[in-house]
């Protein structure tokens, strides 16, 4: 398959699938070459997502959730990231075998392993929403959104500093390639990113979510990150005693 | 009133009859006009067309000269040759007196 081919599978499938099957047999049928019919199709793509914005639903899902959720997730993930290069340094540097025997260490060392992965849990569960509800608003315009929320979710929080964190000790530690930018933008794209994209697809399906396993998401996920709030603060505390 | 293209898209409709699909009709237009007919435009015009009232689409057989995929056929409905005909009596009214409308001085 060359690459226009590719290409043309790729935009073409951007479109419903009975109008691309229309167009792509009408372009067969009147013997354009692949470089003719990927100008066409993407003609095509690019007037029926243009039009899209002519309707008031993609605006509504700009202004309520991609703005908003955006913003909010942009500092969540960069605030949960450099939480877990501080468990990670803790854990890594401070802790010794014989710490262990401790009670109150082992609690917290089996803390730490819990909740970190249920932060994350919590922010999966944010995005794959945030998609679903950006498909529901607005089928054609949702990958455009979705685009615009990707934007802000990297660029939201450029120009700040979290300096007054105990993870600014850390950092002079690690690389500082690693904590203030790789570690970040890798659960941004992975944690935020890839699930939102999920939620956009389900949400274009169209279909009405299985009302048990959506109840059930719907009560668990909401309280799966409630406890490490509460965490934190006492891993700061213990951070603070290893560290005299 | 429909616009210009449109009257296109809906005599071209009107006269392939039966044998109306987005290929055929694009065929016709650019055969007729001389000008060529982006398929973008096309499936947008029909799409405002039968979101009017004007046409009516469906889905109809896979053919394997298309690569087995199915035809976007296409049938004016009554609205749709109403407003094609006011469009046409508005433009012949409109031409009345003006000299490219006359047969003999278009003669070289």
């Amino acid at each position: 398959m060359s690459v226009r081919s590719w290409l043309l599978e790729v935009v073409s499938g951007l479109l419903e699938p009975d109008e691309r099957a229309a167009v792509r047999g009408d372009l067969i049928e009147l013997g354009q070459t692949d470089r003719a019919a990927l100008l066409e199709v993407s003609g095509l793509v690019v007037r029926r997502y243009a039009a899209a914005w002519f309707e008031l639903r993609p605006w509504i899902a700009l202004a309520v959730v991609v703005v908003p959720v955006g913003v909010v997730l942009s500092i969540a993930s960069r605030w949960w990231a450099y939480g877990s290069i501080d468990v990670a340094w803790l854990w890594v540097h401070s802790a010794e075998w014989s710490y262990f025997q401790n009670p109150g260490w082992r609690g917290a060392f089996v803390s730490s392993v819990v909740r970190t992965p249920l932060d994350y849990l919590t922010l999966v569960c944010w995005s794959w929403t945030t998609g679903f509800v950006l498909a529901s608003l607005s089928h054609r315009a949702a990958w455009m959104n979705g685009g615009l929320f990707g934007a802000l979710l990297f660029l939201g929080t450029m120009g700040t500093t979290t300096a007054a964190r105990s993870h600014a000790v850390h950092a002079a530690e690690l690389t500082w390639m690693l904590s203030e930018e790789v570690l970040p933008a890798a659960v941004r794209t992975v944690v935020v990113m890839f699930p939102l994209a999920l939620g956009v697809r389900r949400g274009q399906r169209g279909t009405p979510l299985p009302l048990i396993r959506t109840s059930v998401w719907a009560l668990v996920a909401p309280r799966a990150d409630a406890p490490s709030h509460r965490d934190a603060r006492e891993r700061g505390h213990l951070w603070l005693a290893a560290s005299r | 009133m429909v616009g210009e293209f449109e009257y296109l898209v809906l005599t071209s409709a009107a006269r392939l009859g039966t044998e109306a699909y987005g290929a055929a009709i694009r065929k016709d237009i650019e055969e007729s006009i001389g000008r060529h007919c982006a398929i973008g435009a096309l499936y947008t015009t029909l799409d405002r067309l039968q979101s009017k009232g004007f046409l009516e689409t469906w889905m109809g057989e896979a053919t394997s000269e298309r690569g087995g995929r199915a035809k976007r056929m296409v049938r004016v409905t009554p609205e749709g040759q109403r407003a094609a005909k006011a469009f046409y009596q508005a433009i012949t009214r409109m031409s009345r007196g003006v000299s490219w409308a006359n047969p003999v001085s278009l003669r070289p």
